[in-house]
C-alpha cells in the first residue's frame, strides 16, 4: 500500500520553477529517502506535500486522500520535522508540546513527552528562545513524534545535531519504523540516507532523477577501483566501463561499471602489487547520476 | 478546534493591546487636566483670538477646531482626544491585522503552525477573533476612561449620546483599518515586516482629510480617506450616526475582510 504517492506534482513560483513533474510512491513501513543539493526543491515537494503551497498542476495522495483536499485529515497523522526550527517567542518547550498536542485531542501524552525528551537529553522548562539551535533541533524532533504520528515528514533532520544525539535520533527512528510507521527522510547529507533508508529518490533542480533501491544502486553501478603495481602503471585500461582514469607512476584509481571480468582478465597482463575493488559512496553515485543526467539532456 | 488558536492569539497579541490602551488612556486623562488648566488660565481667550487671523484661523479649522471645542468640554474631547483615539486605535489596527499572518511568515512559525491538523479558515477565524477582542477591549476601554474623564472635568453639562457616537464612530474606523491591514499583509507574496507602510497609511490617510477641511477646492480627496467619514463634529445640531457613513464603515470592513479569507484560502505560505 501506497503511503505517498505523487503523480506528476509540479510547482511554479510565477515564472520560476520549485519542482516539476515529480512522480514516486512510498510504500507503507518503508523509510524513503530524498536526496538532491540545497534548491534542488526537496522543501518544495515537501511543502507543497504539507499544502502550505498550491500545486501549480499534477496530484499527490497521502495516506490516499488528497493533499490539497484533505490536508486537515492527513496532517492528523503526520509529524513534520522542519529544517530549521522557529517556534513563538517567550515559550517555553513545556507550552509548545501543551500547545502543539492541543491540535490533536491528545490528552495523556507526559509518558510519551517523557520519553522522548529523556531519550534526546531536552528540559522542557526552558524557554525555547535562550535554546542553543541543536537543543532546537531536539524541540522540533519530539513535537513531530509526540502525537504517534502514521508519517513522519523529516526534512534535514540532523542539521545541528551533535553525533551522540545523531545517534539516539537514529534509534528513535528506528523504534518508530519497527511499530509500522512510515519516514520520508529529505537530506542533502548522502550517508545519513545511506545509513537508514531502503529507497532513495534523487531531485535536481525541480526534477526526479531516479528512484532505486538503496542497494541496488550500490550493487548496479560503479565500483572504485584502486591498483598498485611493480613496475610502471599502464596509461590507460582498455576496456568498457572505465570512468575517471587517474594514473601516478605505479598507481592507477578509476570507477568502473563494465564487467568485472573483463577488467581481470585485462589486469592479467600486468605484475599487481595491490588491488582494491570498493563499493562506491553514495556521493560518488550522486556525481555518477548528475552526469549521466546532464549528459541525457545535452542529447 | 479555533479555540485553542484563539487562545494563544489573544495572549500574544493582547501584550501590546495592553499597552497600547494605557497610553492612550493616559493620553486621553493628560488632556483633560490640560482642558481645565486652560480654562483656568485664560489661555482659551488667547486661543479665540487666533481663530480670527486668517491663515492660522484656517489652518485650526482644517483640524477641526471651532470657538465652542476650546470651551466645552464634549467639544475639546472630541478635538483632542478623538484625534488620540482614532489615529492611535487606528494604528494599533493596521499594525496587529497585518501581523495576523505575516508574522507567521517572516518568523517562520508558519512552518509548526501550518503543520498541525487544522483548517486554513480555522486559523484566521481564531487569528481574526483574537485581534477583534482585542480592539473591542481597547476601544472600550478607552471609552469609559473617556466618560469618567468628562465626567470628572467637565465645567458643564454635555450631551452623553453624542459621546457614545463618537466612540462608535472610533471604533468603526478602527475596525475599517484593521480590516484594510490584514488584506495589505495578505497581499503581500512573502510575509514582511512593514509596519513602517501601514504607519504611513493610518497617517497619510489622516492628512488627507485635514488637507482637504483646510482646502475647500480639494475637499472630494478628503472621502478617499476613513476619517472623513468618522464625523467628529460632536457640537452640531443633530450629532449623530449618519446611515451612509456608517454603511461605508461596515461595508468597507466586510468587503476587505471577505477578499482576506477569498485570498488567504489559496495563499501559498512562502517561508
Amino acid at each position: 500500500m501506497n503511503i505517498i504517492e505523487l503523480n506528476k506534482l509540479t510547482k511554479f513560483y510565477g515564472k520560476i520553477c520549485g519542482i516539476k513533474d515529480v512522480s514516486f510512491n512510498v510504500t507503507n513501513g518503508e523509510i524513503f529517502g530524498f536526496i538532491g543539493p540545497n534548491g534542488a526543491g526537496k522543501s518544495t515537494t515537501i511543502r507543497t506535500l504539507l499544502n502550505f503551497l498550491f500545486p501549480s498542476s499534477g496530484s499527490a495522495k497521502i495516506f490516499g486522500l488528497d493533499i490539497v483536499k484533505n490536508s486537515e485529515m492527513i496532517k492528523k497523522r503526520i509529524g513534520y520535522l522542519p529544517a530549521e526550527s522557529n517556534y513563538y517567542d517567550n515559550m517555553t518547550v513545556r507550552e509548545l508540546m501543551d500547545y502543539s498536542a492541543s491540535f490533536y485531542n491528545i490528552k495523556d501524552f507526559e509518558n510519551r513527552l517523557k520519553y522522548l525528551t529523556d531519550s534526546l537529553d531536552l528540559d522542557i522548562q526552558r524557554k525555547i528562545n535562550d535554546l542553543s539551535s541543536g537543543n532546537k533541533k531536539k524541540v522540533s524532533i519530539v513535537q513531530s513524534l509526540l502525537h504517534n504520528p502514521d508519517l513522519l515528514i523529516l526534512d534535514e533532520p540532523t542539521s545541528g545535531l551533535d553525533p551522540l544525539v545523531q545517534s539516539a535520533f537514529y534509534e528513535i527512528l528506528q523504534e518508530e519504523n519497527k511499530k509500522g510507521v512510515t519516514i520520508f527522510f529529505s537530506s542533502h547529507i548522502l550517508s545519513e540516507v545511506q545509513r537508514i533508508c531502503d529507497r532513495v529518490a534523487i531531485i535536481r533542480q525541480g526534477k526526479i532523477i531516479k528512484v532505486e533501491s538503496i542497494e541496488n544502486m550500490k550493487k548496479n553501478l560503479l565500483k572504485n577501483v584502486h591498483i598498485s603495481f611493480t613496475e610502471t602503471s599502464p596509461d590507460c585500461i582498455d576496456i568498457q566501463g572505465v570512468v575517471k582514469y587517474q594514473r601516478s607512476k605505479k598507481e592507477i584509481r578509476f570507477l568502473f561499471d563494465g564487467d568485472i571480468n573483463e577488467l581481470t582478465a585485462c589486469l592479467s597482463k600486468y605484475k599487481i602489487e595491490n588491488i582494491a575493488i570498493e563499493d562506491p559512496n553514495l556521493d560518488e553515485i550522486f556525481l555518477h547520476f548528475y552526469k549521466n543526467h546532464e549528459e541525457n539532456n545535452d542529447k | 478546534m479555533i479555540s485553542n488558536i484563539y487562545k494563544f492569539e489573544l495572549k500574544r497579541i493582547s501584550r501590546s493591546s495592553v499597552l497600547w490602551t494605557f497610553f492612550i488612556c493616559l493620553l486621553i486623562v493628560i488632556n483633560m487636566i490640560f482642558y481645565r488648566e486652560m480654562l483656568k488660565s485664560g489661555i482659551v481667550e488667547q486661543m479665540l483670538d487666533f481663530m480670527d487671523s486668517p491663515f492660522i484661523g484656517d489652518m485650526m479649522r482644517g483640524f477641526g477646531v471651532k470657538p465652542e471645542s476650546l470651551t466645552d468640554a464634549l467639544g475639546f474631547y472630541a478635538l483632542r482626544n478623538t484625534m488620540i483615539t482614532m489615529i492611535m486605535g487606528s494604528l494599533f489596527a493596521v499594525i496587529a491585522s497585518s501581523s495576523l499572518i505575516s508574522k507567521e511568515e517572516y518568523e517562520k512559525t508558519a512552518e509548526f503552525l501550518f503543520s498541525r491538523p487544522v483548517k486554513r479558515i480555522s486559523i484566521l477565524n481564531g487569528k481574526l477573533l483574537a485581534f477583534h477582542t482585542n480592539l473591542l477591549f481597547l476601544n472600550l476601554t478607552s471609552s469609559v476612561i473617556g466618560f469618567i474623564s468628562l465626567e470628572i472635568f467637565k465645567n458643564a453639562g454635555y450631551n452623553l449620546y453624542s459621546y457614545f457616537v463618537l466612540c462608535i464612530y472610533t471604533y468603526l474606523l478602527t475596525l475599517i483599518f484593521g480590516s484594510i491591514g490584514l488584506l495589505l499583509s495578505l497581499l503581500v507574496k512573502r510575509g514582511r515586516v512593514f509596519i513602517g507602510a501601514v504607519i504611513g497609511i493610518v497617517l497619510g490617510m489622516y492628512f488627507i482629510e485635514v488637507i482637504s477641511n483646510i482646502t475647500p477646492s480639494a475637499e472630494f480627496i478628503g472621502y478617499l480617506s476613513p476619517f472623513k467619514y468618522a464625523d467628529k463634529d460632536v457640537l452640531k445640531e443633530g450629532y449623530n450616526l449618519e446611515f451612509w457613513k456608517t454603511f461605508f464603515f461596515i461595508f468597507g470592513t466586510v468587503l476587505f475582510t471577505f477578499i482576506s479569507y477569498k485570498i488567504f484560502l489559496r495563499k501559498d505560505i512562502i517561508l
